[in-house]
C-alpha cells in the first residue's frame, strides 16, 4: 500500500537508519552538530525520498542493489561534490546498480531520491522514448534540458508535500498511481534525452580507490591508521590517496579516518549503559591512547564532551514529527 | 419511404447520440452548445447537414455498411480536419468504410455528409461512368472539379433548405427519386474525376497507432489512463502518440487522457449518491489529489461545480449514459 512520511532526526545514526529502511545505506560524517529531516513516499512501483540536512557532512552512500535510482541535488549555494566531481544545481545521478560513492556538501542541503523497481523502469523507459533504454553499468552525471529537471522536480516537490502534510492522501491508490505515472514520465524524459557528462580516467581511478579505502577502513575502524598503512593496504601511493581524498572528501585521508573512529566511539557511548562503562575505557577500546587529546577532539567535532553523551538516555537525542 | 427531420441541441451529448447511422463520440469547447441537425432519407441516399457554434473533436465509428463522403458547406466557414487531414471548401474527405475517424472543427463549423451502400456506389458508378466507384479503406482528401463540387453543394443544400420549409414535399416518392438521382449522379462525378491525395506512409502509421489508443481505452473504459501507461499499452512513443493526438485530436496525449479523466469523474459524480461520498473521494478516485484545483477546472470545463453535480439526483439522458469515456 503506498504511503508515506517525514520525520526529524538529531542524530546521524538514527537517520542513516532510515535511510537504510529505504535500502540506502550511508555513513554520514558530520561537521558540526547534526540535524537532517527525511521525508519518503513509497509508490506503486517508486519510492521518493528527499534528504534535507542542516550541516555539512561528508557521506559514503550505497544506493539499493535491487533498485534503480537517480539521485539529485536542489539548488544550494555551495555545489556538493559528488564521486569526486562538483554536481551542478540541474544534473541528475543515475546510478549503477547497488552504486557506492562519497558525497561531500559544504552547507546545508537537499538531495532527492527517486527509487524504482529495475524492469518496470526499462518497461517505460523503452515506451515512451520508443528507443533503446537500460540501467548504467556506470554512474552517470545527466544534464538534462532544464525544463525537463523543472518538471521533475516540481513532480518530486508535489509528492514530497504530500507526505509531509497529507500523508492519507497519498495513500489513496488511484492519487498515488497518478503521481507515479507523472514522475515516470517525468524521469524518463530526463534519462534518455539528457547529455551524460563524461568522468575521465583519473576520476574514475580515484573513485576506485575510494571504495577500497572504505572497504579497508571497514575492518580496521577499531585502530589508528597511519598513511603509509593505509596505501599499503589499498595498494596506492601516498600522493594520489591524499589527492583522492582531497576530492572526494575535503580532507586529509587521516582527518577522514579519525572523524570514523570518533563516530564509532559516539555510537558506543550512546548505546552504552553509562554505570557499566566509562569514557576513558571505550576511547581505548578504540585506539584513542591520550584522553585529554581525545575528548578535546571529540567536543571539537560533535560539539559536546564524550561523558555528556554517555549520560544522556537514548531517547532525548531523537526527535520525531 | 423518404423522410427528413430537422433537430436542434443543445447538449452535446443528446446531438452525438443523435447523428444516426454513425456511432459518435465527441468532446466539444467550453461555451453553450448549439447545433442543427439536418437528416435527409431519400430511398437508398441519405444526407445530413450540420450547423455547430462551437469548436469540438468526434471520433466516429462507422457502421460499415455505407460509403461516406464528408464536406463543409458554408463557403466562408473553416476547414475541416478528418483524422488531422485539412479538408478545404474545394476539397471533400471519402471516409473509409470501416475505420474509426475523427473530425474536428476549430471555430462553429457547417458541414454536410451523403452516403450510399457500397454496392449503390458501385452500381451508380457503371451506370453514369461506366465503370466501378470502389468505397475508400481509409480516410483521404480529394479535390472534385470546381463545377461538380458546386452542383454537388446545391443539389446538398436545396435539398436540406426543403426539409426545412416543405419536408411533405420531400416525402413524395417520386420527388425523393427525382432529387436522388441528381444527388447521386454529382455524388459520382465528384468522386470519379477526383485525384485522390496520396496517403503517406506516416498517416497510415498514425492512423494505426489511433485505431490501437482508442482500443486501448475501450479496453478500460472505467480506468484512469496516464501517459507513462497509455505508451506501454499502445506500444507508441511519447513523441509518436503527441503527434498523433495533435493531428487527429488538437490536443496533447496528456490533455486527452486529463479530460477522459475529468468526464469519468463528472459521470461518477452525477451517479454517485450525495450522503454517501464526497466530491474528495470522487476526485480521488480519478487521480486528482487537489481538491481546489479540481474544483475550478471541473467549473470550468462543465460550468457547474463538482458539488452541485454530487448534489443532483441521478437523472440524465440515455444518450450520456451510453457514452463510453471518451470524452
Amino acid at each position: 500500500m503506498p504511503g508515506g512520511g517525514t520525520r526529524t532526526f538529531l542524530e546521524p545514526d538514527h537517520y542513516e537508519a532510515s535511510l537504510r529502511q529505504a535500502q540506502i545505506e550511508a555513513v554520514i560524517v558530520p561537521r558540526g552538530r547534526f540535524k537532517a529531516r527525511l521525508t519518503w513516499a513509497e509508490l506503486h512501483h517508486l519510492q521518493v525520498l528527499r534528504c534535507e540536512e542542516d550541516s555539512s557532512r561528508v557521506a559514503y552512500v550505497q544506493l539499493a542493489p535491487g533498485l534503480a535510482s537517480v539521485t539529485f541535488p536542489v539548488g544550494s549555494e555551495a555545489l556538493p561534490v559528488w564521486r569526486g566531481r562538483e554536481i551542478q544545481a540541474g544534473d541528475i545521478m543515475f546510478h549503477s546498480r547497488g552504486e557506492r560513492l562519497h558525497q561531500s556538501t559544504s552547507g546545508p542541503f537537499v538531495w532527492n531520491v527517486i527509487a524504482m523497481d529495475p524492469p518496470q523502469l526499462e518497461r517505460y523507459g523503452r515506451a515512451l522514448s520508443g528507443g533503446p533504454f537500460s540501467w548504467p553499468a556506470e554512474g552517470r552525471v545527466l544534464q538534462p534540458a532544464s525544463r525537463l529537471v523543472a518538471r521533475l522536480r516540481r513532480l518530486h516537490a508535489q509528492i514530497c508535500r504530500l507526505a509531509e502534510t497529507k500523508s492519507k492522501t497519498l495513500s489513496h491508490s488511484e492519487v498515488a498511481r497518478a503521481m507515479e505515472q507523472g514522475l515516470i514520465q517525468a524521469l524518463v524524459a530526463c534519462l534518455t534525452t539528457a547529455r551524460a557528462r563524461t568522468d575521465g580516467y583519473a576520476n574514475r581511478h580515484h573513485a576506485r580507490i575510494m571504495i577500497r579505502f572504505e572497504e579497508v577502513l571497514a575492518e580496521r575502524l577499531s585502530r589508528p591508521l597511519n598513511v603509509p598503512e593505509l596505501c599499503e593496504l589499498i595498494v596506492v601511493s601516498d600522493r594520489t590517496l591524499r589527492s583522492s581524498c582531497a576530492e572526494f572528501l575535503g580532507m586529509s585521508p587521516t582527518q577522514y579516518v579519525l572523524l570514523r573512529r570518533l563516530k564509532e566511539v559516539r555510537r558506543v557511548l550512546r548505546d552504552a549503559d553509562p554505570d557499566m562503562v566509562n569514557v576513558r575505557e571505550v576511547a581505548h577500546r578504540f585506539g584513542f591512547a591520550e584522553l585529554g587529546r581525545f575528548a578535546g577532539r571529540y567536543r571539537a567535532t560533535f560539539g559536546e564532551t564524550p561523558s555528556t553523551t554517555l549520560q544522556r538516555t537514548p531517547g532525548t537525542r531523537f526527535t520525531a514529527t | 419511404m423518404p423522410s427528413s427531420a430537422v433537430r436542434t441541441f443543445t447538449d452535446p451529448d443528446e446531438y452525438f447520440a443523435g447523428i444516426r447511422n454513425l456511432q459518435i463520440e465527441g468532446f466539444v469547447a467550453r461555451g453553450e452548445f448549439r447545433a442543427e441537425l439536418t437528416r435527409v432519407d431519400l430511398h437508398r441516399l441519405f444526407m445530413c447537414r450540420f450547423d455547430e457554434n462551437l469548436p469540438r473533436v468526434m471520433k466516429v465509428t462507422p457502421s460499415g455498411m455505407r460509403a461516406v463522403i464528408v464536406f463543409v458547406t458554408d463557403p466562408g466557414g473553416p476547414a475541416m480536419l478528418t483524422n488531422g487531414i485539412e479538408i478545404s471548401y474545394r476539397q471533400i474527405a471519402r471516409v473509409g468504410l470501416d475505420w474509426e475517424w475523427y473530425l474536428r472543427s476549430s471555430a462553429p463549423c457547417q458541414w454536410g455528409t451523403m452516403s450510399l451502400t457500397p454496392e449503390d456506389l458501385a452500381a451508380a458508378g457503371e451506370t453514369i461512368i461506366g465503370r466501378e466507384l470502389v468505397p475508400a479503406t481509409f480516410a483521404r482528401s480529394l479535390a472534385p472539379p470546381a463545377r461538380a463540387l458546386s452542383r454537388l453543394r446545391a443539389l446538398h443544400e436545396a435539398a436540406g433548405h426543403l426539409a426545412k420549409t416543405a419536408p411533405d414535399i420531400l416525402a413524395k416518392p417520386e420527388v425523393a427519386r427525382a432529387i436522388e438521382q441528381a444527388l447521386t449522379e454529382a455524388m459520382v462525378f465528384c468522386l470519379a474525376d477526383s485525384r485522390p491525395d496520396d496517403v503517406r506512409n506516416v498517416q497510415r502509421h498514425h492512423a494505426r497507432v489511433m485505431q490501437r489508443l482508442e482500443e486501448v481505452l475501450m479496453a478500460n473504459p472505467e480506468e484512469p489512463l496516464y501517459m507513462a501507461e497509455l505508451s506501454t499499452q499502445v506500444g507508441a512513443s511519447y513523441w509518436t502518440l503527441r503527434d498523433c493526438c495533435l493531428e487527429y485530436l488538437g490536443m496533447s496525449p496528456k490533455r486527452y487522457l486529463w479530460l477522459r479523466r475529468m468526464n469519468l469523474a463528472r459521470r461518477a459524480l452525477r451517479n454517485a449518491n450525495a450522503e454517501k461520498t464526497t466530491v474528495t473521494e470522487i476526485a480521488s478516485d480519478y487521480g486528482f489529489w487537489e481538491l481546489g484545483r479540481f474544483s475550478v477546472a471541473y467549473r470550468s470545463l462543465f460550468g457547474e461545480s463538482p458539488s452541485t453535480a454530487l448534489r443532483r439526483p441521478p437523472c440524465w439522458p440515455k444518450s450520456v449514459a451510453k457514452a463510453s469515456g471518451w470524452p
